[in-house]
């Protein structure tokens, strides 16, 4: 059986749904443990601690599962050349993830009709539709 | 279910990791005391009054305690820096605000900068500052207090308005705009508004290290423009923001401080508020009412 892509809205969609859940156990228990709002503009030391924290997200799940939450909300999967993403694999497609300048760049070829990130295609990895 | 389960554990792990991490941020900055943020608290406009016709918007003494909060809950923040522009406002609220600034100098430098006016209870609020900064050409002063009765009577009986009052409490009805202060009123109030006007010399003749005696002529309700002030001694220097930025720095002992500014938050409804009470002249209803207040 042929896997089929994911679609951009899905990839999109479930994107999105992750900077949610990420937003709920990272940034705001940061902030509230730092007694300060998440307004306040004292993000010298929460960014990096936050992004690095974005990263565990990502990668931890996708090497499990190949999905993060938002990806099983929207039926999607990330696989490798060999079936289940390696620890490398996972980093590397992470690393651009918290950055969301170098993430634009990383997803400029979905722009031109390719179905991988930049990142994806170094690593051979795709996101492909799945109902597991 | 598995995945389901699994997935619930890991978010709460990493919940519970970005919450130790934050905490263990936060006491490493507070051991090694890495105060690297000057926080700029705004305290522009009216104080204390309901808005009017011509008025920018009021504050009040809890919004400067919100902000002043604010600032103060960023582990980072070692020093802060209120902008005062303001023409003064109520005297009751003037001193709920000098007070809140009282109490942020127990924890961190307060230094105080004049872009623009900061007069009556503007100048009392900037005096509770350890130091005062006045752009060149800022004013300050005003010291001193008043109170306003309109008496409407002649109006009223013009249009053909009559009043019946019906009172209890001989004093009850004094500043109703249907009739003027009687001369045992007037002097009532005169004495009300002596009480205050000391209050108010007293207050900025203390935080600007002068007797009441050296701070009387100055407190005779006149402007003062930049150099003026510091001659006068109401003000320490005259500079800009980024002058008392730097000098805050100095007193918390923060290298190259980092600025954040914190600012009064206007929402949608207050906002609103404003623009009918402009359209519907509110300055009116708000002048027949003011005589209850004692003004800075």
């Amino acid at each position: 059986m042929v896997a089929v892509g994911a679609g951009r809205g899905q990839r999109v969609g479930a994107y999105f749904v992750d900077q949610l859940v990420i937003d709920f156990v990272v940034f705001t228990p940061m902030a509230l443990s730092m007694g300060i709002e998440p307004t306040v503009t004292s993000l010298k030391f929460l960014m990096p601690l936050a992004m690095a924290m974005g990263f565990v997200y990502w990668a931890s799940f996708e090497r499990m599962f190949g999905q993060s939450p938002g990806k099983q909300l929207f039926g999607i999967k990330t696989i490798g050349d060999k079936g289940q993403l390696s620890f490398a694999q996972a980093a590397v497609r992470s690393m651009a993830k918290p950055l969301t300048t170098i993430l634009m760049i990383d997803c400029l070829p979905l722009l031109f009709g390719r179905t991988q990130r930049i990142s994806e295609i170094i690593v051979n990895t795709k996101v492909i539709k799945w109902k597991g | 279910m598995e995945r389901i389960v699994v997935t619930v554990v890991m978010l709460g792990l990493l919940f519970g990791l970005s919450y130790g991490a934050g905490m263990a941020t936060k006491s490493g900055i507070e051991i090694f005391d890495m105060k690297t943020d000057v926080a700029v608290v705004r305290i522009h406009g009216a104080i204390g009054m309901p808005t009017g016709m011509f008025s920018t918007g009021a504050i009040t003494s809890e919004e400067v305690r919100e902000m002043i909060d604010e600032a103060l809950s960023s582990p980072m923040v070692g020093a802060l820096v209120i902008e005062v522009d303001s023409g003064g406002g109520t005297a009751a609220e003037t001193e709920l605000i000098a007070k809140e600034i009282e109490r942020a100098r127990e924890s961190v430098p307060v230094v105080a900068y004049v872009p623009e006016l900061a007069a009556s209870g503007g100048y009392w609020i900037a005096s509770e500052a350890e130091e005062i900064f006045v752009s060149p050409l800022a004013m300050t002063g005003s010291i001193g207090v008043y109170s306003q009765f309109v008496n409407a009577s002649g109006l009223y009986e013009k249009i053909g308005i009559e009043m019946t009052t019906i009172k209890s409490g001989e004093y009850k009805d004094m500043g109703d705009p249907s009739r003027g202060l009687t001369a045992e009123e007037e002097e009532m109030m005169q004495e009300l508004s002596d009480y205050v006007y000391l209050q108010f010399v007293d207050a900025v003749a203390e935080n600007r290290g002068m007797t009441r005696e050296e701070m009387l002529p100055l407190a005779k309700g006149a402007i003062f423009v930049g150099e003026q002030n510091v001659e006068n001694g109401l003000a320490d220097r005259v500079g800009y923001l980024e002058d008392a930025v730097a000098r805050a720095g100095e007193l918390a002992e923060i290298e190259n401080p980092r600025t954040i500014v914190i600012e009064q938050q206007v929402g949608f409804e207050e906002m609103f508020m404003q623009m009918s009470s402009r359209i519907t002249g509110s300055l009116l209803s708000g002048t027949l009412s003011s005589g209850w207040r004692i003004f800075t």
